[in-house]
């Protein structure tokens, strides 16, 4: 039904089909490995100013430092 | 629609179903595809090379309706300015540039045994060079640039010079050719093609363009979620 | 009228002297084509096949040479600013920077690019026709030329990113010139090569501009 047998042009079918194989997966991991980084990243920066906004919430407010008087 | 081209909460929720069916669809019009592929008997002619042409021709089509959706979102990103369509237009490119590439190496090696060289300038070939070598200057001044907006405008105006040049480059060598007799046209895909063969071709043309589909949208989401962690870094330091 | 009279005078000024003006250009023209037989032998039949291609290839790569100054100079010291704010359009500007870039480059070049071909075995009568697509391309060269410069202002690559920028901008001039020269020396019509090269020049200098101006403006931002 399907026919492999490529005959004296083997050299040249097999190396077309794999290097397509190999640049098209090499195009999806680095898209997939691009937005997995990305993603992660996001996910991390949201949960640490999550984390900041909650300690903000729980510490006593500090005291502002008292602004030079402005000599006249 | 437009809003899920310009507000990036819109297009987020858009891609995030869209890019996994496109990946779906492209894997399973890929299987049939290829499936028809190695069913067709060796062409007349071309032999068993003619399975060359089913990878071929849908690498050069995506060469060239990438450099499509690249030109496109730069004019949008000049004309509306939104981070969005420069982030399209960026993430389009290293795609444009890989299948320009399978083009050539495939051409190359069909083109071996059929005309006894590894490479011939007619001018469709020679045109996907001078695209794969607009591709690679495209990124270079992308990379060279550390301003993001500076970066894509320049790029976005280079695309847009590039869409204009391609034509003239197709065409000028198209004249050339004429002017040295001596090589004969390359009729790559015949004058009618057997339906045995254009159904596979289809198929995998078709597949090809949802799997770039597929990647530009999960690279731009990429390029979303890394603006929006620079946002937050910017944030969270200052 | 008279601002771009005053810049045009200020461009010659500064493209004649500064280091030696076209000289630079010319002798890297030469070494070009003094390379080329010590490189692929000195077979005068071989040669002269490929001289006057070669003469043009090697015109194209020397108008690259001093394009990274075109706006650099300006940009770097503050000038571009003032003449984005001064009473010519920013288009105008590009143009005449090109013009300039022509007159005191290309023309030169184009003046010796008949001698290098004889040099390298073209014949003799080819030499008119070798300057007149010379001094034509060399202004799509400019201009060309000029929008890979304006893009890559203030980037970290200079020379070698504006050659891989422009060079698939410099590709249908090569064809078109090289073209009719080729058609000339084979006694075939030589005129259509060289009314494409010039619509392509005319063409570059026509919107070349615009190009140049919109990539300043955002290099200025």
């Amino acid at each position: 039904m399907l026919d492999f047998n490529a005959g004296k042009y083997a050299a040249f079918v097999w190396p077309a089909y794999a290097l397509s194989i190999v640049v098209i997966g090499a195009m999806v991991a680095d898209t997939l490995a691009r937005a997995r980084r990305w993603r992660r990243e996001v996910e991390t920066r949201e949960a640490e100013s999550g984390d900041a906004a909650r300690l903000l919430i729980q510490a006593p407010k500090a005291e502002p430092p008292s602004s030079p008087k402005v000599e006249s | 629609m437009i809003a899920a081209l310009t507000n990036p909460a819109r297009f987020m929720a858009f891609s995030r179903w869209a890019a996994p069916s496109l990946g779906v669809i492209a894997a399973i019009l890929g299987a049939v595809g290829l499936w028809l592929d190695f069913a067709a008997p060796p062409d007349y002619q071309q032999g068993y090379t003619v399975h060359i042409m089913f990878i071929h021709v849908p690498a050069s089509w995506m060469s060239l309706f990438v450099y499509a959706c690249l030109a496109g979102a730069s004019l949008m990103g000049l004309i509306f300015r939104t981070a969005l369509a420069d982030a399209a237009a960026r993430a389009a490119a290293p795609l444009g540039a890989g299948f320009t590439f399978l083009a050539l190496a495939t051409g190359s090696l069909w083109g071996r045994p059929m005309w006894g060289t590894w490479w011939v300038w007619d001018a469709r070939l020679t045109s996907v060079l001078v695209l794969f070598l607009f591709y690679l200057g495209y990124m270079a001044l992308q990379a060279a640039i550390d301003d993001e907006t500076r970066a894509a405008r320049a790029c976005a105006i280079l695309a847009l010079v590039g869409a204009i040049n391609l034509p003239i480059v197709h065409f000028s060598v198209t004249w050339w050719n004429t002017l040295h007799q001596g090589s004969s046209v390359f009729r790559r895909d015949g004058p009618t093609m057997p339906a045995t063969y254009l159904a596979p071709l289809l198929l995998l043309g078709l597949c090809y363009m949802a799997a770039f589909g597929s990647l530009w949208l999960v690279r731009i989401r990429a390029e979303v979620w890394r603006r929006r962690a620079g946002a937050l870094a910017m944030r969270a330091a200052g | 009228m008279n601002a771009i009279a005053v810049l045009m005078r200020r461009e010659l000024a500064l493209n004649w002297g500064r280091g030696g003006g076209p000289l630079l250009a010319l002798a890297f023209y030469l070494t070009m084509a003094t390379l080329l037989p010590l490189a692929s032998g000195s077979e005068p039949a071989r040669l002269a096949v490929v001289a006057p291609g070669v003469a043009w290839l090697a015109l194209a790569l020397a108008s690259l040479l001093s394009l990274e100054r075109l706006f650099e100079r300006d940009y770097e010291d503050g000038a571009l600013d003032l003449l984005a704010l001064g009473p010519a359009p920013l288009e105008a500007v590009a143009f005449v920077k090109c013009a300039a870039q022509w007159i005191t480059t290309g023309a030169p070049l184009a003046l010796l690019a008949p001698i290098i071909a004889i040099s390298l075995g073209a014949e003799v009568q080819l030499a008119p026709l070798i300057v007149v697509t010379a001094l034509i391309g060399g202004l799509g060269f400019a201009f060309c030329g000029g929008i890979g410069a304006a893009l890559s202002l203030g980037s970290r690559r200079g020379g070698l990113l504006i050659a891989v920028i422009v060079l698939p901008l410099f590709v249908p001039p090569v064809i078109f010139g090289a073209g009719a020269i080729e058609a000339f020396a084979g006694g075939l019509d030589w005129k259509t090569g060289l009314m494409l090269l010039g619509a392509y020049s005319l063409a570059a200098v026509g919107l070349g501009p615009f190009a140049m101006a919109a990539a300043c403006r955002n290099a200025l931002s």
